[in-house]
C-alpha cells in the first residue's frame, strides 16, 4: 500500500464497515433498552444514561452531587452496599455528569447480571438519603474540587466555560461552585431524583455475554415494575447565539501557570448537526496548521514566532458547541499567537485543503471510531451516545460514512459560516499584564 | 450509638433477603498464542482475536536504559524514534501513519526497548514497514536532540509546578541509595550534556543487543502477518540480552518524609511497602491484598478516606513488580489541615488489615475483579498485547497467562493472609507528603506525625 498517497485513506472509506448486532426496545414505563450481544468473554457492561447533566441544576452542582448520593443507599441496599454486593460478585462501577447527562455504568461478570439489574432499579425507584450521607459527599466533591484547582491549568476549562453569558446552561461547573451546595437539603436531593431519575428519561444499555430475549426478561422484572415518571422540560432556549452577539469578547483568567495560553472560542453547532464531521475535520486540519505532525511539533519557523504548542477540537453537545483553539506561548505575547490563528483560519476560509491531507485526518478519525468501540465498556456508552443522537443504537459505520463524506470544498465552507468575529478569547496567564488588551477578568463559579 | 449500627444491619438484611443470587461464572479462558519463529530465530507470537477490524503488532528488545551504558542517552533515544526514520521527516512519517488510520508507540523503559503500532486490518503491512524504518533507522538529528533536551528541562521545571516530578523524585530518594540502579535521580545539568553522538550511539547499543521478540494480536491470521514480520524484521535484530534481576533495595523505613511543594491546595500521601517481584509466586496474592487495601471502591481505605470521612476524592495502590523486588505504593491527596488525620486513617486501617486479613468475601470480590479484568483485555488487542508482552519480557511461556489466572482464581483467603503477614509486618515503611509546608507541618506535628525528614521539592529536581 503506498501510504504517501490518499489513496490508503481512500481505500478505508470503501472498506466493508464493522456491524454490531442491536437489539431496541421500549418499556411500557418509557425505559428505552439497547441489548448488544457479544458472547466472545465472560463479561457483561451495563450503561445507563439519564437525560439530565449541569445544564438542568437550579443549584449549582446538584446533578453530580446526585450521582455521587446514587452510591449511598436505596430501599433495598443501604449506603456502601451498592459497591459491596457488586464488589464481592467481582464487578466494577463509576459514574460521570457532564453539562448534559448522567450515566453509571458497570462491568460484571455474566452471573452477576441480574444483581446489576436489581441494584440498578432499586436505585432508579428511590433513594434513602440521609444528612450525614449529603454531608460526606459534600465534603468529597469539595476534595475534587481541590483536586482540579491544584493541577496546573486544571480550572482553564471552567473559565473558558464561564466567559458564557449569564443563563446560558453551559455556564455552570458541572462540580458547582464552593458554596453553591452548602444549603441543599436531603428532601432537595430527593425532589431531583424524584423529578430526573425515572425510567423514561433513561437509556440501559446492556453489552456482552447475553442472549437478547433472556436479558430483556431480565431488564422486565427489574425495572418493568418501576412506574412511569415523566421527566420535567429539558431547557431547550439558548441566549441569542451563544448570547455573544457583540463580535469578540475578551477575558483572562489569572493563574499559577508557566505558559500563558490563549483560548479561541466559536460558537458553533449542535451534537449530530450536518456540518458536524467537517467542523471536526475542521479543527483537525487547524490544529495540524498551527502544530505540524504527531505530539505537536511546531516547524522551527513557528517556533522562533514563539508558539509552543497548539491544539483545536470541537465540543458539540445537546444544544450548542463549539470550535475551541487553544496556543500555548512560551515567548512572546499572546498576539502573536493570535495573529498566526487569525492568518490559518483566514487561509482554511479561501482555500480547501488539498485532497491528501483531508484524507489522512478522514482515516484518523475512521480508526478512532473503531478504536473507541473495541473496550466493552465503551462500546455499550458508544451505543447509548447513538441511540441518544441517532435513535439507531449501532451508528458506527453511520458516522463513519459521515466523515468520508467530507470533501475539501465542505472545510471553507464552514470555516466562513461558523468561524466568524463572533467569538470569545481568553488568556490564561500568570500576570495578567500579559493578556490580550481589553479583557475582562473572569469571575470562577 | 449503637442504633444506627443497628439499623443499618436490618436494613442489609432486608436487602440480602432480595437481592437475586449470583451464579457461578466460569473463569475466562486466556488464549494461548501460536508460537513460531522468523528465519533468524526471532520468536513470534500471534492471538488472533475476531471482532472489529485492529490489529497490534509489538517489538520488544529484551533490555532498557538499565542494562544500557549510558542510561540517560538510551531513554533520550526512546523519546526520538518517531521524529524521522530513513527517507521519512519526523513529519513525514507520522503523516504516513496517520494515512493509515494507525498509532504508533515507541520508547525505551527501564527494561526494555520496544515499539508498537495498532492499525486497521488491511493496511499492517504499511504500518509495519514503517515501524521498521523507525526502529532500524532512526534519524535522531542534532537539531531533534537539542529540542527534546529543552523539552526535558522545561518538563521538568513544569513537573515541579504540579508535583509529579518532585513526587517522583522524592520516592526514589526516599526508597533507592544513589548507587541502586534505579535510584538516580536525572538533574537538569546532565540533561543539559546529552550530545547527539552519545544519543546515536545508545540506540545502536541497544539494536545490537537487545534479544527481540514480536507479538500479534487482534484481527489476523498467523499465515497472513508471519511473511509481512519475515520481510520487516528478519536478520537485522541480533542481540541476545535479556536483562537481569534487580537487587532488592536496603531497608529505608520507617520514616516519614515532607516534601515541600509551595502553593499546593492538596497533600499528595503516599505509603511505600516492600513487595514481591515480577514472576514470583508470592506476587498475585500480594496483589489481591493491595486491592483490598485501595484498589477499588469497596475497598478498605477508599470505604473509610472516602465514603466515612469524606477526606479524599479517591485512594489508589499500585503494585510496582520489577524482576527482583516490587513495591506496593498506597496514595491520596487530601487538604493540607487534614492529613494527620489522613495519616491516621491508613495506618488504622493497615493495623486492622493485619489483626483482620481479608475473609472468605473480600477474597473472592478481588479475584472475581481480577478475573473480570482479564476478560475484559479479551476485547481489546492492546490489552491483549500488553498482558503477553509482559510474558514474553519475563522470558515466560506462552501458556502462563492462562496458568496465572488459574492461579488466581485458586486462591484462599489462607493464602491473602499470609501476603499480608509479609507484606505488613515491616518496619520498611516510607511515608512520603507532598504539600505546602506551611500548612501541613503544623498538621502533622499537631497530629503526632512529626515528620522525619523535610525536603525541598524544588532541590529534589534541580
Amino acid at each position: 500500500m503506498d501510504v504517501r498517497s490518499a489513496a490508503a485513506a481512500a481505500a478505508l472509506s470503501t472498506a466493508a464497515l464493522p456491524r454490531l448486532e442491536t437489539s431496541e426496545v421500549t418499556l411500557d414505563n418509557g425505559l428505552d433498552v439497547v441489548i448488544h450481544p457479544d458472547r466472545s468473554a465472560p463479561l457483561v457492561a451495563i450503561h445507563l444514561q439519564l437525560a439530565v447533566g449541569a445544564a438542568e441544576d437550579v443549584v449549582g452542582g446538584t446533578a453530580h452531587l446526585i450521582e455521587h448520593l446514587m452510591f449511598a443507599g436505596s430501599p433495598k441496599a443501604p449506603d456502601g452496599a451498592f459497591d459491596l454486593w457488586l464488589g464481592q460478585a467481582g464487578g466494577e462501577n463509576n459514574a460521570w455528569t457532564d453539562l448534559d447527562w448522567t450515566a453509571f455504568h458497570q462491568v460484571v461478570p455474566t452471573g452477576a447480571l441480574d444483581l446489576a439489574l436489581f441494584l440498578e432499579a432499586d436505585r432508579m425507584g428511590a433513594l434513602a438519603l440521609d444528612a450525614a450521607a449529603l454531608d460526606r459527599q459534600r465534603a468529597v466533591v469539595a476534595e475534587e474540587r481541590s483536586a482540579d484547582a491544584a493541577a496546573p491549568h486544571g480550572l482553564d476549562a471552567v473559565a473558558l466555560a464561564a466567559t458564557l453569558p449569564g443563563g446560558h446552561p453551559y455556564r455552570r461547573r458541572v462540580l458547582g461552585g464552593p458554596d453553591d451546595l452548602a444549603g441543599l437539603r436531603p428532601t432537595d436531593a430527593a425532589a431531583f431524583h424524584r423529578d430526573w431519575y425515572g425510567p423514561g428519561n433513561t437509556t440501559l444499555v446492556i453489552a456482552g455475554d447475553v442472549e437478547p430475549t433472556e436479558a430483556l426478561a431480565k431488564v422486565e422484572r427489574w425495572f418493568g415494575p418501576l412506574p412511569a415518571r415523566s421527566p420535567p422540560p429539558r431547557r431547550t432556549g439558548l441566549p441569542a447565539l451563544g448570547g455573544l452577539g457583540a463580535g469578540e469578547i475578551r477575558w483572562v483568567h489569572d493563574a499559577a501557570v508557566r505558559d500563558d495560553t490563549l483560548y479561541i472560542r466559536w460558537p458553533t453547532i449542535p451534537r449530530g448537526h450536518p456540518d458536524e464531521p467537517a467542523l471536526d475535520l475542521l479543527a483537525d486540519v487547524l490544529a495540524h496548521e498551527l502544530s505540524v505532525g504527531q505530539g505537536g511539533r511546531l516547524d522551527p519557523a513557528r517556533r522562533r514566532r514563539g508558539a509552543r504548542t497548539a491544539s483545536a477540537w470541537t465540543e458539540n453537545r445537546r444544544l450548542d458547541g463549539a470550535l475551541v483553539v487553544a496556543v500555548t506561548a512560551r515567548r512572546g505575547p499572546l498576539t502573536r499567537a493570535l495573529a498566526e490563528v487569525d492568518r490559518a483560519v483566514a487561509a482554511l476560509r479561501v482555500d480547501p485543503p488539498d485532497a491528501d491531507e483531508l484524507a489522512r485526518h478522514q482515516a484518523q478519525w475512521h480508526a478512532h471510531l473503531i478504536r473507541s468501540s473495541a473496550d466493552l465498556q465503551d462500546r455499550a456508552a458508544r451505543l447509548a451516545g447513538c441511540w441518544l443522537t441517532w435513535e439507531e443504537a449501532d451508528c458506527l459505520a453511520r458516522e463513519i460514512r459521515r466523515v468520508h463524506a467530507v470533501t475539501p470544498a465542505d472545510l471553507p465552507r464552514v470555516a466562513q459560516r461558523w468561524l466568524g468575529s463572533e467569538r470569545v478569547l481568553l488568556s490564561v496567564v500568570s500576570d495578567p499584564e500579559r493578556a490580550l488588551p481589553y479583557s475582562r477578568r473572569v469571575d470562577l463559579p | 450509638m449503637i442504633w444506627p449500627l443497628i439499623f443499618w444491619w436490618l436494613w442489609l438484611a432486608v436487602g440480602l433477603a432480595e437481592r437475586p443470587d449470583v451464579t457461578p461464572t466460569p473463569p475466562p479462558r486466556m488464549p494461548v498464542p501460536s508460537t513460531h519463529r522468523l528465519s533468524d530465530g526471532t520468536p513470534v507470537w500471534v492471538l488472533p482475536r475476531l471482532g472489529l477490524p485492529l490489529v497490534r503488532i509489538e517489538l520488544t528488545l529484551r533490555t532498557g536504559w538499565l542494562d544500557a551504558p549510558d542510561p540517560l542517552a538510551a531513554k533520550m533515544a526512546g523519546t526520538l524514534l518517531d521524529e524521522g526514520a530513513g527517507r521519512w521527516s519526523g513529519a513525514e512519517w507520522s503523516q504516513a501513519l496517520e494515512s493509515l488510520g494507525a498509532q504508533a508507540a515507541l520508547g525505551v523503559t527501564a527494561l526494555r526497548a520496544w515499539a508498537d503500532v495498532e492499525a486497521l486490518s488491511g493496511t499492517e503491512a504499511a504500518a509495519i514497514s514503517l515501524l521498521a524504518e523507525a526502529v532500524l533507522d532512526p534519524a535522531l538529528a542534532r537539531r531533534d536532540v537539542r529540542q527534546r533536551r529543552r523539552r526535558w528541562v522545561r518538563g521538568q521545571r513544569d513537573g515541579w509546578r504540579s508535583g509529579r516530578a518532585v513526587h517522583h523524585a522524592a520516592l526514589t530518594r526516599a526508597i533507592y541509595p544513589p548507587d541502586h540502579p534505579l535510584g538516580a535521580i536525572t538533574s537538569t545539568r546532565q540533561m543539559r550534556r546529552l550530545s547527539v553522538r552519545r544519543v546515536r550511539a545508545a540506540w545502536r547499543g541497544l539494536l545490537q543487543r537487545g534479544s527481540p521478540a514480536l507479538l500479534v494480536a487482534g484481527d489476523t491470521t498467523a499465515e497472513r502477518i508471519l511473511p509481512v514480520l519475515e520481510a520487516a524484521w528478519a536478520g537485522r535484530l541480533p542481540g541476545t540480552l535479556k536483562h537481569g534481576s534487580l537487587p532488592r533495595p536496603p531497608p529505608a523505613g520507617p520514616e516519614l518524609i515532607l516534601v515541600d511543594h509551595p502553593g499546593s491546595a492538596q497533600a499528595q500521601i503516599t505509603l511505600s511497602l516492600p513487595a514481591p517481584g515480577a514472576g514470583t509466586p508470592e506476587l498475585r496474592a500480594a496483589e489481591r491484598v493491595g486491592h483490598v487495601l485501595a484498589g477499588a471502591f469497596t475497598s478498605r481505605l477508599v470505604t473509610t478516606l472516602r465514603e466515612r470521612m469524606g477526606l479524599a476524592y479517591g485512594v489508589e495502590s499500585t503494585l510496582r513488580a520489577w524482576p527482583g523486588h516490587g513495591r506496593l505504593e498506597i496514595s491520596t491527596a487530601v487538604a493540607p489541615e487534614a492529613v494527620a488525620l489522613a495519616l491516621d486513617a491508613i495506618h488504622g486501617e493497615l493495623w486492622a488489615m493485619q489483626l483482620r486479613p481479608p475473609d472468605a468475601e473480600e477474597t473472592a470480590g478481588s479475584v472475581a475483579s481480577a478475573l473480570r479484568e482479564a476478560a475484559a483485555s479479551l476485547a481489546r488487542p492492546a490489552a491483549l498485547a500488553h498482558r503477553y508482552g509482559q510474558l514474553q519480557l519475563l522470558g515466560r511461556p506462552p501458556t502462563a497467562a492462562r496458568d496465572d489466572l488459574a492461579e488466581v482464581a485458586a486462591l484462599t483467603p489462607a493464602a491473602l493472609t499470609e501476603a499480608v503477614a509479609m507484606l505488613l509486618d515491616t518496619d520498611d515503611v516510607v511515608w512520603v507528603v507532598l504539600g505546602d509546608r506551611p500548612r501541613c507541618e503544623p498538621a502533622l506535628e499537631a497530629g503526632g506525625w512529626p515528620p522525619d525528614r523535610i525536603w525541598s521539592g524544588r532541590a529534589l529536581v534541580r
